[in-house]
């Protein structure tokens, strides 16, 4: 994840030089990185579906009616 | 994933994928791609800052991945700020209109006071849970919750950022404001990221919060409120894109109803309702971007027939408003569906008239929103009557391509929701499962939720149709209460503020700021000194020997005259009285090298006030001194007071042995030296020396460039080109009478040689000038003078003396020799330039400070040598002594650049022949000492 | 530690003339001010030394309290020459001023003075916009001050900025 995010970031701060020299179509690299970002999220993202923490059912009802 | 970051305040790197970030980043990611790839045909080619665009665009999609994985408070936070400062940039795209820059920094201001409000909720959580990690303060919420107010006040305050983040009300103008931004722009960050930002820290945190107490009261009635204002407001607009705003002002509130309910249904449907709206936002803004790219304009009154021009276009728009609208099959249907099941179920559940007023709320603002939809398909493409047909160029299919893909994917989902039920399933299971649980799902069924569809479209086609009396009834409705209006009073307010208080405290008077700042150096040592008890002195003696108090009264009255003296001399005289009474203190009192250096500073100092301050005329003193006398003299007495207590305070606190107990010893031992106060400055603390010698360098330098404009005058003026008794001649009759004239002249026949007896260059002088005197005696003491400074140079190490000494009297030498002859003796007298000698002084110190490294010393070391010479004995040198050395001369360049600078140069300008100037103070030029030359010749 | 009274009440006088001299308005006053102001300080630093003492020349018979404390006078010296240098520096403001304006007085700033005087209205927040409705206008229609009429696009309702 923190790969993903310094990718991201890093291809950000080096855009500015691409559009230098390809012009708009530089918008075409930018686009592929959070592309990339996607697949890598569809690929890994069956194995992370765990939840945080289920509400336990022993604690008392909540405050408000 | 979790990587340390600052111990101390538990922040943590913590990174968590579980299924709301996922969620959310399907979005973030998804559509952010594919709006990068639409910027593609979006921007001119040889636009400027597209470079600064597109960084800035991706860079907000990092930040806003890193938001929603975060799993530390803090960390959120940045991000949070980061997509804030990300957007102030891009709103502001096109800088050069007024309304993109106040939009930007409208949206800048509102959404950082709501995350600043969100860090103090932050804090407050944090400090109670002990921790900062957001899963396990969801894990403790409930023990949380039973901590009372503290809690419930922390997440309100959090739920103030989310609120502002994600435009409700009352913070909802900002994004219709920032409707000044590019299209793509909105498209991602008002669609799909930042405002999601808000509706995120709502879905993060409502599993374990949603039973605190302002929470129902802040979901709720704001997002009810705002859902409806917004659709009323969509309905009156002109502009395509300002209905899509207030469009999503509306579904935001929307969103941040369902998500923030707090049950599982809700749960369900808030992130189904999410996904489908971030999927046809984007295309909707998209699609107005491609509109205003081929057409010019965005205004619906003057858009017509594109239905016709750009079918596909067309097509696009209108899968992506029906989706907004709920028209099955699409994805905006089947979450809604949802979104309507949920609220029944809670109405029956609950059965209070608030879950009530819930759903009729809900149902009324889908209407709306059936209505705005429609207005928006109607206004963008259908053909108007009463227009032409709009120029509408062609549309590439790059450009269509992203929010094709995106209108399709609505389709899709529509038809097939199972994965996204799949992906969402686990977020839900956060909840308690009451009941059977739900699925997004295409067909429930003939349930209350169909019907709610049923009347919703219905009624929202009648709305539309009936559009023009729509108009009509809005047209009479005047809102009384305007947010922005509020917003701008409240800045405005802020300025005036502001401006009061600059105004009140920087007066511009230098006076005011200096009685400021005295005034508070008197009161605030008093202050602690009461406060915190400070010991009282005790032990007092009146005066160490019977001469002190003389000399005291010496000086005190040699003070006073110089603050009442009425010329200027006088003042600078009395000055140096208080100066050569403090030397003669310092003699007293056991410190025979501060009173010699007090000396011969106090004379140099004295020199140098005349010679500077002798261009200047007298009536600049007679002028009235600056009023507030009375004030006055109460601080300086104030002051003098505060700095007794403060200093008999701190003398009766001295509780420590004496550091300075140890030195003797070591400046015998280790410094080789019996002079202790010489050993200290070079040895002991010569670190502190040599900055000091930087001082002096900087100093004279400042001096020198102060005077002279160019160069430091090292052009070394010969004596021998200039015309005998030329120099000062002055304008001032000397003679008054026949008799004292014809002894003017036979003094000058005298004094006209070609050869000086006593000074080299004496005769230069002009003969009134001149004294004979002053000549044989500078004459005779110069040399001895010079020896007897080299002496306490090298002398200074065991008896009274030292560099400084040593230097000053050197300098006192030449400033003899100055004042006996003119600037062209002071020419000959020295050689070498000021300038190099302060370089060379300063060099020698440095050299003796960093020669010792390499003989495997530290630096400034010092040693002592010991050797003996044929003729002399035995010698002891230590090598201190080449930094005194240095020390010496700096002080004899400090001394001649102030003679050169004060002196020469002064004497030229004065004269008018400096080479060096290009403004001379006395304009007319001296033609009747040339004739007199002439005539003495 | 026994504190010597005549040094106070010097230090005190030449701490009040110094401040009273500060506060003027002509730079020579000034000037003598921080002269005696350092003279001040000088005497302050040296009452830290305690008792009149010997001269600190060692000598190896003498204990090491009967010197007069040679740490403040190692400072003393310092500052004395300190100064020095900082009185020629003013010194030579003095002159230059003189040369350019004619005066030795300390101005006032007329910046400072003029912040007060600013009025509310700030035209970058306060101007009426006309609204647009299109993003894609020639650069020389744009506007760059507000107030300036746009050349294209007839503005909506002002209803909209509600």
């Amino acid at each position: 994840m923190l790969v993903v995010l310094t990718v991201l970031f890093t291809v950000a701060l080096v855009a500015p030089l691409m559009f230098r020299r390809i012009g708009r179509s530089a918008f075409y690299v930018l686009a592929a990185v959070p592309a990339a970002a996607f697949v890598w999220l569809l690929v890994t993202f069956p194995g992370t579906q765990v939840p945080t923490r289920r509400w336990p059912r022993a604690l008392p009802t909540p405050r408000r009616p | 994933m979790i990587i340390p970051w600052i111990p101390d305040l538990r922040v943590e790197l913590a990174f968590r994928m579980d299924t709301l970030a996922a969620v959310l980043s399907i979005l973030i990611l998804g559509v952010g791609s594919l709006v990068l790839f639409y910027c593609a045909r979006y921007f001119r080619p040889g636009d400027a800052q597209m470079g600064a665009f597109g960084s800035q665009l991706l860079a907000f999609a990092a930040a806003m991945f890193g938001l929603v994985t975060a799993d530390d408070l803090i960390l959120l936070f940045i991000f949070w700020e980061i997509t804030t400062v990300l957007s102030y940039l891009l709103i502001g795209y096109s800088a050069h209109r007024l309304s993109a820059r106040r939009a930007a920094l409208q949206a800048l201001i509102v959404t950082t006071f709501g995350g600043l409000t969100m860090l103090v909720g932050m804090v407050l959580i944090g400090d109670a849970a002990g921790t900062l990690r957001i899963s396990e303060i969801l894990a403790m919420a409930p023990q949380l919750l039973e901590r009372g107010a503290v809690i419930d006040v922390a997440i309100a305050l959090m739920l103030v950022g989310a609120v502002s983040k994600s435009a409700l009300l009352p913070f909802h103008f900002w994004l219709p404001a920032a409707m000044a931004a590019p299209t793509p722009v909105s498209a991602y960050l008002h669609a799909a990221a930042m405002v999601k930002a808000g509706i995120y820290l709502v879905a993060r945190l409502a599993p374990g919060f949603s039973e605190s107490a302002y929470w129902h009261g802040v979901v709720l009635v704001l997002g009810l409120a705002t859902m409806l204002l917004g659709g009323w407001r969509a309905l009156r607009q002109y502009d395509l894109k300002l209905i899509l705003a207030y469009g999503t002002v509306s579904q935001l509130g929307f969103l941040t109803l369902v998500v923030g309910l707090g049950n599982r249904e809700a749960a369900v449907a808030g992130l189904g309702l999410l996904l489908a709206h971030g999927f046809f936002k984007a295309t909707l803004f998209l699609v107005v971007g491609i509109v205003d790219h081929q057409a010019g304009t965005r205004d619906i009154r003057k858009l017509s027939g594109i239905h016709r021009s750009a079918p596909k276009l067309f097509i696009v728009a209108l899968i992506g408003a029906a989706s907004m609208a709920g028209i099955p099959p699409l994805l905006g249907f089947v979450a809604k569906e949802s979104v309507y099941e949920t609220f029944v179920h809670y109405a029956e559940k609950q059965g209070t008239a608030g879950a009530a007023v819930l759903l009729a709320g809900v149902v009324i603002g889908s209407i709306l929103t059936f209505a705005y939809s429609a207005r928006f398909v109607w206004g963008g493409f259908a053909t108007k009557a009463n227009c032409q047909p709009t120029a509408f160029k062609r549309v590439p299919w790059s450009f269509l391509a992203a929010p094709g893909v995106l209108a399709a994917v609505t389709v899709i989902f529509g038809l097939w929701p199972k994965p996204l039920d799949a992906a969402i399933a686990s977020y839900a299971d956060l909840y308690p499962a009451d009941g059977d649980p739900t699925h997004l799902a295409l067909w429930h069924g003939f349930t209350t939720a169909l019907l709610l569809t049923v009347i919703t479209i219905g009624a929202g086609v009648l709305l539309f149709l009936q559009r023009n009396r729509v108009e009509a009834v809005q047209a009479r409705f005047t809102a009384p209460l305007d947010a922005e209006r509020s917003y701008r009073g409240i800045i405005g307010v802020l300025d005036d503020v502001a401006v009061w208080v600059t105004g009140r405290t920087q007066r511009g008077s230098l006076m005011f700021y200096l009685f400021v700042i005295l005034s508070v150096a008197v009161v605030t040592p008093l202050f602690a000194l009461i406060v915190r008890d400070a010991p009282l002195p005790s032990e007092f003696h009146a005066f160490d020997s019977p001469l002190q108090p003389v000399i005291g009264v010496g000086i005190i009255l040699g003070a006073l005259a110089a603050v009442r003296a009425n010329k200027r001399f006088l003042a600078v005289l009395m000055v140096s009285v208080t100066g050569y009474g403090i030397a003669l203190i310092f003699a007293l009192q056991g410190a025979p090298d501060l009173a010699l250096t007090q000396m011969l500073v106090e004379t140099i100092v004295l020199v140098a006030f005349v010679l500077a301050l002798r261009s200047l005329p007298a009536r600049l003193w007679q002028r009235e001194p600056a009023g507030h006398r009375l004030l006055r003299a109460l601080l300086g007495i104030a002051f003098g007071a505060t700095m007794v207590m403060i200093a008999m305070t701190a003398m009766a606190s001295r509780v420590a042995e004496p550091i300075s107990l140890a030195f003797p010893n070591l400046a015998y031992e280790v410094g080789g030296g019996e002079n202790i106060v010489n050993v200290t400055l070079v040895d002991v603390r010569a670190w502190d020396t040599f900055g000091e010698l930087s001082v002096l360098a900087m100093a004279a330098t400042g001096v020198a460039s102060l005077i002279f404009i160019r160069g430091r005058g090292d052009k070394r003026r010969r004596a021998e080109g200039v015309a005998t008794g030329s120099v000062d001649r002055g304008r001032e009759h000397f003679a008054s009478s026949g008799r004292q004239e014809a002894t003017l002249a036979l003094a000058r026949k005298f004094s006209s040689v070609s050869r000086d007896a006593w000074l080299v260059a004496g005769r230069t002088l002009a003969p009134e000038r001149r004294s004979i005197i002053f000549e044989v005696v500078t004459r005779l003491l110069f040399h001895s003078v010079i020896l007897f400074s080299i002496y306490l140079l090298l002398a200074g190490h065991n008896m009274p003396g030292g560099g400084f000494a040593g230097g000053l009297m050197a300098g006192l030498a030449l400033t003899i020799r100055y004042l006996a002859g003119g600037r062209f003796e002071l020419a000959e007298a020295s050689p070498v330039s000021a300038g190099l000698l302060l370089g060379g002084g300063l060099g020698v110190a440095g050299l003796s400070a960093a020669v010792p490294l390499a003989f495997g010393g530290q630096v400034l070391q010092s040693a002592i040598i010991k050797f003996t010479w044929p003729v002399f004995g035995e010698i002891k040198f230590v090598t201190s002594t080449i930094f005194d050395i240095g020390v010496y001369l700096v002080v004899v360049g400090l001394v001649l650049d102030v003679l050169r600078s004060l002196g020469s140069e002064i004497d030229e300008r004065s004269e008018g022949v400096s080479s060096d100037d290009e403004e001379t103070v006395v304009p007319e030029p001296d033609v009747a000492s040339r004739e007199e030359e002439e005539v003495a010749r | 530690m026994s504190i010597n009274i005549t040094f106070m009440v010097i230090m005190g006088a030449l701490y009040a003339c110094g401040i009273y001299l500060l506060l003027e308005r002509s730079l020579t006053r000034v000037v003598l001010g921080l002269a005696m102001l350092a003279n001040a300080t000088n005497i302050l630093l040296l009452s830290t030394g305690g008792f009149q003492g010997l001269a600190p020349l060692f000598n190896a018979g003498i204990a090491v309290e009967d010197y007069n404390d040679p740490l403040p006078q190692a400072f003393i010296l310092t500052s004395i020459v300190i100064s020095f240098s900082v009185t020629a520096f003013m010194l030579g403001i003095i002159y230059r001023s003189w040369v350019l304006s004619r005066q030795d007085e300390v101005q006032d700033d007329i910046e400072d003075r003029r912040v007060a005087s600013q009025s509310s209205f700030d035209a970058e927040d306060d101007a009426d916009v006309p609204e647009d409705t299109t993003e894609f206008t020639p650069p020389e229609e744009a506007e760059e001050a507000p107030g300036s009429l746009r050349a294209t696009g007839q503005s909506t309702r002002p209803e909209a900025k509600e």
